[in-house]
C-alpha cells in the first residue's frame, strides 16, 4: 500500500477549490514529483466521476397529466373538506345552542318555582301569624 | 446545472393558481427533480411517485415560498424532504423483512445481491445512508456549493463539509469492496 503525503480530506479540498491559492500551487507542483499522490487524485475524481456519469431516469409520458388529475381530486377533496367542515362547525354551533338556552330555562324555571314557593311560604307564615294574633286577642277578650 | 431558472411572473402566477405557469415550473424541474429523488431513494419506480408528491407539495406551497430564496434551493428542499421521509417508511419495513430473512437462510445471505444486475453506483448507493447519497448527488452531480447545499440540508456548512467527507470516503471504500470481490 502506497503511503501519501496528504490526508484525504486535503485531497477533496483540492478537488472542491477549497484550498488557499497559495497552498493549490505548491500542490499542483508536489504532484508532478509524487506518483503516489497523483495516482491518488486520479483514483478519487474517477470514483466521483461514476457518480455523475451515472445514467439519468427518463420521465414517464403524461406524468403532467397525472399530477393534473392529482391536484384536481385534491382541489375536490379540499373543496369537499371545507363544506363538511363547514357544516359539522355550524351543526355544532347550534347543538352549543340549544343546550345553552335548555339550561337556562330550566334554571329560570327553578329560579320561579323557588320564588313563588318563597311567596307562599312567606304568605303562610304571614296568615299564621295573624290567626295567632286573632287568638291572642279573643283570648285577652275571654279573659276580661 | 445553473439552466433551471423562471422568472418571477412564472412563479408569481403559478402561486395564484395558474396551472399553465405551473406546468412551465413541472418541465422545467421535473428531470432534476426525478434525478434527486431516484438518487435518494435509490429505486427507479418509487423514483417517480416521489417525484409525483414533490410537485403536489409544490404546487400546495407556492403561496408561501418567498422571493428572497432561490427557488431551485426551495424546490431541492422540499424534494429532499420527501424523499428522506419516504425512505425512513420504506427503512424500517425493509429491515424487518431483511431480519427475517437472515433469520430464515442465514447461508443465503448474500444471494439477493449476486442475483441482482444492478450497476456499480446503484449497489454502493444501496449501502450507504440516506443524506449521504443526497450530499453526493448534490455535490458531485449537480455540482451544488457549500452553502446551496446547507441551506437544502438545513445544516451548517462545516457540518456538510464533514458529511460530505464522510460520504465519499465511504463511498470510495464500498466501490473497493465491491471491485475486490468482483475480482475474486
Amino acid at each position: 500500500m502506497n503511503k501519501h503525503c496528504k490526508k484525504d480530506d486535503f485531497y477533496f479540498s483540492y478537488l472542491d477549490n477549497l484550498l488557499p491559492a497559495k497552498e493549490k500551487n505548491a500542490f499542483e507542483e508536489h504532484l508532478k514529483d509524487c506518483a503516489s499522490c497523483a495516482n491518488k487524485l486520479e483514483k478519487i475524481k474517477s470514483d466521483l466521476q461514476l457518480i455523475k456519469n451515472h445514467p439519468e431516469l427518463i420521465p414517464k409520458q403524461n406524468s403532467w397529466m397525472d399530477l393534473l388529475q392529482t391536484i384536481n381530486k385534491t382541489k375536490k377533496s379540499t373543496k369537499y373538506n371545507y363544506k363538511f367542515k363547514l357544516a359539522w362547525g355550524v351543526a355544532t354551533l347550534c347543538i352549543c345552542l340549544f343546550i345553552t338556552l335548555f339550561f337556562a330555562k330550566s334554571i329560570n324555571d327553578k329560579k320561579e318555582v323557588a320564588l313563588k314557593g318563597k311567596s307562599k311560604f312567606s304568605y303562610v307564615v304571614i296568615v299564621k301569624n295573624f290567626e295567632s294574633e286573632d287568638k291572642l286577642e279573643a283570648l285577652e277578650a275571654s279573659n276580661i | 446545472m445553473g439552466t433551471l431558472e423562471l422568472s418571477k411572473n412564472i412563479i408569481k402566477k403559478a402561486s395564484m393558481g395558474d396551472l399553465d405557469a405551473f406546468e412551465k415550473i413541472f418541465n422545467t424541474y421535473e428531470q432534476y427533480v426525478l434525478n434527486l429523488s431516484s438518487k435518494i431513494i435509490n429505486d427507479t419506480d418509487k423514483a417517480h411517485d416521489i417525484k409525483q408528491e414533490v410537485f403536489l407539495k409544490i404546487y400546495k406551497s407556492l403561496a408561501t415560498y418567498k422571493e428572497e430564496y432561490e427557488f431551485k434551493t426551495w424546490i431541492s428542499r422540499i424534494a429532499v424532504n420527501t424523499a428522506l421521509s419516504y425512505k425512513s417508511k420504506k427503512d424500517k419495513q425493509l429491515n424487518i423483512i431483511e431480519n427475517i430473512k437472515s433469520f430464515l437462510l442465514p447461508q443465503h445471505g448474500n444471494m439477493e445481491e449476486t442475483i441482482e444486475n444492478k450497476d456499480m453506483v446503484q449497489r454502493i448507493f444501496k449501502k450507504l445512508p440516506k443524506i449521504y447519497r443526497s450530499l453526493l448527488f448534490l455535490r458531485e452531480v449537480e455540482e451544488l456549493p457549500y452553502d446551496k447545499i446547507s441551506k437544502i440540508l438545513n445544516c451548517s456548512v462545516p457540518s456538510v463539509k464533514i458529511k460530505l467527507f464522510r460520504a465519499r470516503k465511504k463511498f470510495q471504500e464500498e466501490k473497493e469492496f465491491l471491485t475486490a470481490r468482483g475480482e475474486k
